[in-house]
């Protein structure tokens, strides 16, 4: 196991260069097609659809077990989704006023953008023990796991798309 | 312009969530060479320093704005290595109990990598402040942007590479 971390380390060391340097040598083009709301909606249902695959075939829950579980990660699902809306929002908020962004605008979204990733942090936390009411407490954590390490992944995914804060 | 970013790196997120499980060591078992201590320390500060020199290259600060910025940037840099610390000693944590992990030891690191991720969110709200007054408003947020960005990449690659809680 220790070794395999030494080569994570090495890997997350290699990998942090050029993704940071993409961002900022990659200026957006000047002119892209139109994306609408609907669309960006439509992508959103389909990355929600592809997590609940992920977390069904990685969990391997008893049909009792699944019975009790689905209602709370669905319920669990729509909080996450109200923050998502937030930051989704926060990212068309950077995109519109990103060519004049002010020292003020840039204060408001930097710490609006932090409460977002303090409320999914503080949410998955509250909501650990309702699943932990319905799973075994391994496939509690497992399931905590797996639902932070998605989150990490679409975040980082999400934020390596977006270009640097203009100078 | 953004839109479309937006919807590229939701689909590039939701291409990934096909592709590639987020938990490729759910069948890790065979026991690996031990990497000792002194070698992850001997990483992290590699680490360190290419985070370092990634932020000087990306901020481009003024002789002025770099008197101001670098103490506070290195105290900065010290609260969050404590947090870290106690990241990589769960991972080691981790590592030792996985064959044998309870469910309350399984709990335990939930809970304590939740906490963890809280106080970095913590951390920097609490020091957006200090260098929004060492910087400009869309510099400090590009100093924000860069340290989440680099802060998510590390979660991801350990996350990635760590196996999954055996249920």
């Amino acid at each position: 196991m220790k070794k395999n971390f030494a080569a994570v380390l090495t890997l997350a060391g290699a990998l942090i260069l050029p993704g940071v340097i993409y961002c900022q040598q990659t200026p957006p083009p000047a002119s892209t097609p139109t994306v609408t709301d609907q669309d960006i909606q439509l992508l959103r249902e389909d990355i929600r659809s592809q997590k609940k695959q992920l977390v069904a075939a990685n969990m391997q829950l008893t049909d009792a077990e699944a019975t009790k579980f689905w209602p709370v990660y669905d319920a669990y699902t729509v909080e996450t989704t109200k923050i998502g809306d937030t930051r989704t929002a926060l990212i068309k908020e950077y995109a519109q006023t990103y060519d004049t962004m002010t020292d003020a605008q840039a204060k408001s979204l930097v710490k609006r953008s932090e409460g977002v990733d303090q409320q999914t942090v503080a949410l998955r936390a509250q909501w650990m023990p309702k699943f932990e009411a319905v799973l075994p407490g391994k496939k509690a954590a497992l399931f905590y796991q797996i639902d932070r390490r998605i989150e990490l992944l679409l975040n980082l995914q999400l934020a390596s798309g977006i270009p640097l804060v203009k100078q | 312009m953004m839109h479309r970013s937006v919807a590229a790196a939701l689909l590039f997120a939701g291409a990934l969530l096909l592709q590639s499980s987020p938990l490729p060591a759910q069948t890790y078992s065979t026991p690996l060479p031990t990497v000792n201590d002194k070698d992850v320390a001997l990483l992290r500060t590699n680490l360190q320093a290419e985070a370092k020199r990634l932020i000087t290259k990306n901020m481009q600060l003024t002789d002025s704005e770099a008197a101001g910025f670098w103490p506070l940037y290195d105290q900065y840099a010290a609260e969050v290595r404590k947090v870290n610390d106690t990241r990589f000693g769960l991972v080691k944590q981790y590592a030792k109990v996985y064959k044998t992990m309870t469910a309350d030891e399984a709990d335990s690191m939930v809970k304590l990598l939740a906490e963890a991720d809280q106080t970095i969110i913590s951390l920097r709200m609490q020091y957006l402040p200090r260098f929004e007054q060492v910087l400009p408003g869309t510099k400090a947020a590009l100093f924000m942007q860069l340290d989440r960005r680099l802060d998510s990449l590390f979660n991801v690659q350990i996350a990635s590479q760590l196996p999954a809680i055996k249920p």
